[in-house]
């Protein structure tokens, strides 16, 4: 964040603090924990810091008390019907909405890009852009497991010896060239009409249904048998559909294969060194992280709405925030 | 509905004049009585807000630091403190009988040779302690004793180390004791270990026990011995326990034993914040440890 421009106050009002939590934040979701459980935890975090904090008063009470046939009194007192202890703490989890650009599996870890508040917006705008994730997905020859995943039961084992890198890249660029060829049959024209050849001399499409999952890049940066890595670009997958990428290719590869770690490392523009780790999702935190999120989003507009079925090279001057 | 009662009740003023047959005053005329107990009708509500300003009790229970949202859902309570007044003039011998049992609850305590500091510990650490009858509190004792075959004194210092351990589920502390016996496999000076430095390893949910127990075992290779010393490490979440030890093989400083250089507890592997952690343990920088979490 540059130092020009923007004026420090120190604020300790919960008041004020509360009506500055709506944005954008980025999350570095841990693996076991499901998307419901991290938003109850910073949620959770977020009242209590909140409730910690100088919240507002109880309102006024105005009594007339005395009998009715003499001079009666007006008091004026603090309200008990507004007493905290009365109506609970001023501010409650339901007073909090919180989406996410994705809702992430309890298998998958890494960046989460969260909405709170009127953020929503925001991450509802994001969504229908349809950005480009980038995973690291480990996976593990020799063994298939009933849900693909390396927390299943084991219902197969093979050798691997014979798997040389050569047999992986060679199928990883395979897999590749066959979706991208399905991505111009994806975006919605005529492939023989001049439309359809105006949208491939642009280079990479994105699809026009959100429902069906498109795989952009696929390369093995690792191999050290049994573990080998794959990173992967890819837009509207699921978790599943990650993880029988593995499984096909261990068999391809006369093996068996399973999934044993699946990273996201980027969602659209954020990064996972801009994530908050989950010991750091405290209220100061995120809302440094939200201003950060905030510059990012007002630097690339075009994440808001996409004119271009085209991908774009982004706008990739962020600063991060520590 | 609403329109049948409300002509009902008109019905029944009506009559009730008529009975009376007073002059009823004119429009004009003052009023000398005093009318301050007349007042709108308490219409349904949800929580007790409505009544605050008015009631006496919600405001010296609120004084008193009650924290009344908490317990305004139980229909029982709502009751009991709205009409405490009448439940004091019907039934005073609530109180009395309490008492009386409170003390038996409290002699029981002396009889089994509990000093004053050791009852005051358990009642101000876990009150409910003394919603128990006699018997079920001598019952549980009695179970702890056998089961896990303490002594007298053994049995008294886990009941002021963990007052909520005597009065917890007996049923998951069954199944709890018999994971730690059974499925984990500690003999029974172990246990002991285990009893008398981290009795909340029986509270914890044993499913997430056997997790812990499962890493520090098979995969960080300790004994049970080395871990029936440390017993607070069984406590520990398996995630952090499996970040900082994978953080430690990055390093190579994973080394468990005692009797080698370079020693680790596994104490100190699981205590503390990272910060301190990367200082004493890892003396590694936090930014690092920080890009290790988030390559999980």
């Amino acid at each position: 964040m540059s130092a020009i421009g923007t004026v420090t106050k120190y604020v300790d009002d919960a008041r004020i603090i509360y009506k500055a939590l709506n944005g954008v934040v980025v999350l570095y979701k841990p693996p076991v924990l499901h998307f419901n459980n991290v938003r109850e935890t910073v949620i959770s975090n977020l009242c209590r810091e909140l409730n910690d904090m100088r919240t507002r008063p109880p309102m006024k009470h105005v009594a007339i008390e005395g009998e009715t046939n003499k001079p009666m009194k007006v008091v004026v007192r603090s309200s008990f019907a507004d007493h905290p202890l009365v109506v609970g703490p001023r501010y409650q989890p339901n007073d909090f909405r919180m989406g996410a650009t994705k809702i992430m599996h309890k298998d998958v870890s890494g960046v989460l890009v969260c909405g709170i508040n009127a953020g929503n917006q925001l991450i509802h705008k994001i969504k229908t852009s349809q950005s480009l994730r980038f995973y690291k997905i480990k996976g593990l020859l020799g063994e298939a497991t009933d849900n693909y995943f390396h927390t299943g039961k084991v219902v197969e084992k093979s050798t691997y010896a014979h798997v040389r890198r050569g047999h992986l890249d060679k199928l990883c660029s395979s897999m590749q060239s066959t979706h991208q060829r399905k991505m111009f049959e994806l975006c919605g024209v005529d492939i023989q009409s001049q439309a359809a050849y105006e949208l491939a001399v642009k280079g990479l499409l994105r699809p026009a249904n959100s429902n069906i999952p498109m795989i952009y890049t696929v390369k093995c940066v690792d191999f050290s048998p049994p573990e080998f890595m794959l990173e992967v670009v890819c837009t509207n997958e699921t978790d599943l559909y990650l993880k029988a990428i593995i499984h096909d290719l261990g068999l391809k590869l006369r093996s068996n294969g399973t999934c044993t770690q699946i990273l996201c490392i980027q969602d659209g523009l954020f990064n996972i060194k801009h994530a908050l780790l989950s010991k750091h999702w405290t209220l100061q935190n995120i809302i440094t992280n939200i201003q950060m999120c905030q510059n990012v989003i007002n630097q690339n507009k075009n994440i808001l709405h996409q004119k271009n079925p085209a991908l774009i090279e982004p706008n990739n001057d962020i600063d991060t925030i520590e | 509905m609403y329109i049948e009662f409300l002509e009902k009740n008109v019905y029944k003023i009506d009559d009730a004049v008529e009975e009376i047959d007073e002059k009823l005053p004119g429009p004009f005329e003052q009023c000398n009585e005093d009318l301050s107990h007349i007042g709108p009708y308490i219409t349904g509500t949800y929580n007790f807000a409505k009544f605050a300003n008015d009631s006496h009790t919600i405001q010296q229970l609120v004084k008193l630091g009650v924290e009344l949202y908490k317990i305004e859902s139980d229909r029982e309570v709502l009751e009991i403190s709205e009409n405490l007044g009448f439940f004091i003039t019907r039934f005073p011998k609530i109180f009395k009988e309490d008492i009386d049992d409170l003390h038996t609850r409290i002699r029981y305590l002396r009889a089994h040779d509990f000093n004053i500091t050791m009852i005051q510990t358990i009642v101000n650490k876990h009150p409910p302690w003394l919603a128990f009858k006699t018997q079920e509190i001598d019952h549980r004792l009695g179970f702890f004793q056998n089961n896990f075959k303490l002594n007298g004194s053994q049995v008294r210092s886990l009941a002021v180390k963990c007052p909520k351990l005597i009065t917890y589920d007996m049923k998951r502390i069954r199944h709890s004791s018999f994971s730690i016996k059974e499925e984990m496999g500690f003999t029974k000076l172990e246990m002991h270990r285990i009893l008398n430095k981290a009795p909340r390893v029986l509270i914890r949910a044993r499913t997430e026990v056997v997790k812990t127990f499962d890493y520090l075992h098979n995969y960080m290779n300790l004994s049970h011995d080395i871990i029936s010393r440390e017993p607070t490490i069984l406590l520990c979440r398996k995630r952090r326990l499996e970040v900082r030890h994978r953080f430690l093989v990055e390093l190579k400083k994973d080394q468990y034993d005692p009797t080698k250089p370079l020693y680790v507890s596994p104490l100190c592997l699981v205590s503390g914040t990272d910060n301190e952690f990367c200082e004493k343990v890892a003396k590694a920088s936090i930014h690092t440890y920080n890009d290790f979490l988030r390559t999980f």
